[in-house]
């Protein structure tokens, strides 16, 4: 009777437990039609959760980093506010003035908490290289010192100069998509192209940035000197969106720039204190905030359908335990007639439980996976699934089978030893 | 010979409340917002439900282990709330309740697994 008790043998315990993993696997690999079919509903529920989670992941992911490349610390002076949902009153905001370049040359002067301040107008045109052509290309028109207000790297040649900018040089900066089809075996710096017609030096090709889910990748646009641009885009127009672009100094929030921009907006537009404002202070928080409500909604939904769903899975694991339970009545009896104890009883049928609701999790996180391979090679949609929601799964799956097994096994081990010998 | 310890109705309703109540805790443990506390967060409170529902199936047996079960993770979610700030009154005197009375039908209950 001293080979069951842990209390003479404390290595016993790791004997018993390693045992009762040992029967688990026996009871699954016996009857695995059975198995299958019971980890299925914990398999759906997890390729639920997790494909929905690993979506979102990606797609906030994405969303962050588009936004980073525009600058967390830039406002955009313009005439639309960035604002979201049903409600958007278009009628407030028609009526108001553009953005323009005096306006531009005021704040540079008088504006103390910006450390660069740059203008961008934009259009959309075909561009043209020898017998190539590129139809609706984003080409922006922008100031001197848009490059200290944006985020991009250059892969070769440079930025403007400011005799360039300042004289609208025909000089041209393109994406890195657009050098590699005009000029896919040369260096691009030095050619030419045509835009609105005219020739334009190519002086810098900007570093790839890969496609951006809010449109805005340089890889497909060409910058322009703002100066030489308006020569053929009436840049008071609708169309072309005029932005001042105001960076703040370092150690300067957004919050201060803003009130700062906001009093010398109201001065140079005249606007009496009593009047609303006619400009909108936009930051990119503001698209970040925007799409949180979007994400929270998909993450809710899918966090629902799955949730439900594993818990489906659940009682369906606990009743095919109590028919495990059932079956080995007679094992169980002569067990514990042998001197089993009843922890050892519970931590078997708990083992089997535990390690089903594992392999119907990992079968889940495979079923993710093949899809997320399915998303890239078939539709070209880049996700990646984290180690956050690979724990997570693993996570549900020990507590779905704790919490369906418990009872069964439970019971099990609360069985009388003669009256399970007798049972058939 | 075994020793039968009668379920009060108290205790039935306590553990059936207790049951459904984890259960539904169980859905809360993968929501995003818990998600967003960190990676391990869904972890650690996952096994405090877990815990909870098994302390409630011993309660539903009369079962000291239940209890002290209970009382246990009663202890962890509180440290939990505390250390990120979510500490709740009322889960605080609800839980001190239920284990408080728990502990009243203490030497009532059986000793064994």
């Amino acid at each position: 009777m001293r080979y069951f008790c842990p209390e003479h043998h404390p290595m016993l315990f790791f004997t018993l437990f390693k045992e009762s993993i040992w029967f688990a696997l026996t009871a699954l690999r016996v009857n695995k039609l059975r198995t299958v079919l019971s980890l299925l509903g914990v398999t759906i529920g997890i390729f639920a959760i997790i494909s929905v989670f690993t979506a979102v992941d990606s797609l906030e992911k994405k969303l962050r980093d588009s936004v980073a490349s525009l600058g967390e610390d830039v406002v955009f002076v313009q005439k639309w506010p960035w604002t979201f949902g049903s409600e958007y009153p278009w009628w407030k905001y028609i009526n108001r003035p553009q953005a323009s370049p005096s306006e531009l040359d005021f704040l540079h002067h008088r504006l103390k908490s910006a450390q660069s301040i740059a203008f961008e107008v934009s259009a959309k045109h075909l561009i043209q290289h020898d017998n190539t052509t590129i139809d609706n290309v984003s080409i922006l028109g922008v100031s001197y010192e848009y490059d200290k207000v944006t985020n991009f790297e250059f892969a070769e040649g440079r930025y403007f100069a400011e005799n360039e900018a300042e004289g609208g040089r025909d000089v041209a900066l393109i994406g890195s998509s657009i050098a590699e089809v005009f000029f896919p075996r040369m260096n691009a710096v030095g050619q030419e192209m045509k835009v609105f017609g005219r020739k334009v030096h190519i002086i810098g090709v900007m570093k790839k940035q890969g496609e951006s889910i809010l449109g805005n990748s340089t890889d497909t646009q060409v910058i322009l000197p703002y100066n030489f641009i308006r020569g053929f885009v009436d840049t008071r127009k609708e169309n072309a969106n005029p932005t001042i672009l105001v960076k703040a100094k370092t150690g300067i929030g957004n919050d201060q720039l803003k009130d700062e921009l906001t009093g010398l907006m109201r001065s140079i537009r005249k606007l009496k204190p009593a009047v609303e404002e006619n400009f909108a202070l936009n930051e990119t928080s503001l698209i970040s905030k925007g799409f949180d409500g979007l994400f929270g909604i998909v993450g809710l939904a899918g966090w629902v359908i799955g949730g439900f769903s594993i818990l489906v899975g659940g009682f369906g694991i606990a009743n095919i335990m109590f028919v495990s339970v059932r079956e080995r009545t007679n094992q169980i009896g002569i067990q514990k007639s042998l001197g089993a104890r009843n922890y050892f009883i519970l931590m078997q049928f708990l083992a089997e439980s535990i390690l089903l609701c594992v392999l119907g999790g990992l079968l889940g996180l495979a079923l993710v996976y093949a899809g997320i391979q399915i998303a890239d090679k078939g539709f070209d949609i880049q996700l990646s699934l984290s180690g956050a929601n690979i724990i997570l799964s693993i996570t549900i799956s020990v507590l779905i089978g704790i919490i369906s097994g418990f009872i069964p096994a439970y019971s099990a081990s609360q069985l009388d030893p003669v009256e399970a010998i007798r049972m058939n | 010979m075994r020793a039968t310890y009668k379920r009060t109705l108290y205790h039935s309703f306590i553990s059936v409340v207790g049951i459904i109540w984890s259960l539904l805790s169980f859905l809360y443990v993968f929501s995003p917002s818990v998600k967003k506390v960190g990676a391990w967060f869904p972890a650690v409170l996952g096994m405090m439900v877990a815990f909870r529902f098994i302390s409630m199936i011993g309660v539903w047996h009369m079962k000291k282990w239940g209890v002290m079960l209970f009382l246990g993770s009663v202890f962890l979610k509180i440290v939990c709330s505390a250390l990120l700030g979510q500490l709740s009154v009322l889960e605080v005197v609800l839980s001190a309740w239920v284990g408080v009375s728990l502990l009243f039908f203490f030497h009532k209950m059986d000793d064994n697994l």
